[in-house]
């Protein structure tokens, strides 16, 4: 047996250091190899385009980490009651995009969502129904909602007690009743935008808003006065009136 | 060049009441172009506030 001296020692010391790393690659190779396997699985290796109910109940920002762009052609209910925060920085992070520009049915998508605060952009290109897509939830962000080019989107309690909603840009066209009046947080812009995309071939159509959200994205347009009767009249106030002029086939309602 | 005269009627709900044409509500309501109101009638507030909890219920 040699003789325990200074070189042996640090001979030692390297043959530990190196021993500990090595668990700790094992270690993350064995989490690494964990979640591909479990992601492999559940995205079914990123060919599964079922994802109706996939992410309800129970998932958060801990355990919800997909690998693989999610294309789903049904993903009705898909977050319902789920907790994550922010499901666009989720997809960021990953490199990896939701597109539901193929989904036909994205009803109740993201119901029950009371911890989500931003929705990445959600497509109903291929949807005809909204029913509750965004109801009961306290969203504050949609950074987009795609509607189908003809108008034939139906919006059945799509923001149904969406209360805490500030921010929505629309693309493609309302052609059907849209309520918004749980939306009293609702942003002059996406005001703007609700009201830009509306039908102009629709007949007999109603849009509500939130009189609160238009008062304050307004500065008092809601009691917008007669520009003829009134000298003096603030750029806000002409700017709602401009802005439901420019929809004279729709009805618009304030409460 | 092409010249348009729109129209479009506002209907503002008396205090404490909330227009309704059986569908739709508001206290203040900007009628499509050519539409008259004939079919916008007041409710009270409670009758309103009545009416959306049950159409809250049923819809969860």
């Amino acid at each position: 047996m040699s003789e325990l001296n200074e070189s042996n020692v640090l001979e030692i010391a390297e043959m530990l250091v190196t021993a500990t790393e090595n668990v700790e690659k094992v270690y993350d190779s064995g989490r690494q190899s964990e979640y591909d396997a479990f992601w492999e699985a559940f995205q079914q290796t990123g060919t599964r385009n079922n994802y109706s109910n996939a992410f309800r109940n129970g998932w958060d920002d801990t355990n919800f980490n997909p690998k693989y762009d999610i294309k789903p052609i049904r993903c009705d209910n898909a977050f319902t009651n789920s907790n994550i925060t922010d499901i666009a920085a989720m997809f960021e992070k990953n490199g990896i995009v939701l597109d539901t520009s193929q989904s036909t049915d994205v009803k109740y998508m993201f119901t029950n969502m009371y911890n989500t605060l931003r929705i990445p952009t959600v497509s109903a290109e291929a949807a005809i129904s909204l029913e509750g897509t965004f109801g009961w939830s306290r969203i504050e962000t949609i950074d987009k909602l795609i509607l189908r080019n003809d108008g034939t989107n139906t919006f059945t309690d799509t923001f149904n007690s969406t209360t805490q909603l500030m921010n929505i840009t629309i693309e493609g066209v309302i052609g059907n009743d849209i309520n918004f009046r749980w939306c009293t947080k609702l942003s002059r812009a996406s005001i703007e935008s609700i009201v830009n995309h509306l039908s102009d071939a629709a007949i007999g159509k109603t849009l509500t808003l939130s009189e609160a959200a238009v008062d304050t994205a307004f500065s008092g347009g809601q009691s917008a006065p007669d520009p003829s009767t009134t000298t003096e009249i603030g750029s806000s106030t002409v700017a709602w009136f401009d802005l439901y002029m420019s929809k004279p086939n729709w009805t618009i309602t304030l409460v | 060049m092409q010249k348009e005269t729109i129209t479009r009627i506002k209907l503002t709900a008396s205090e404490g009441h909330i227009l309704t044409n059986g569908e739709n509500y508001g206290r203040v309501v900007y009628l499509a172009s050519g539409d008259e109101g004939e079919k916008w009638y007041e409710i009270t507030e409670e009758e309103y506030e009545e009416k959306m909890k049950e159409e809250e219920a049923i819809d969860q």
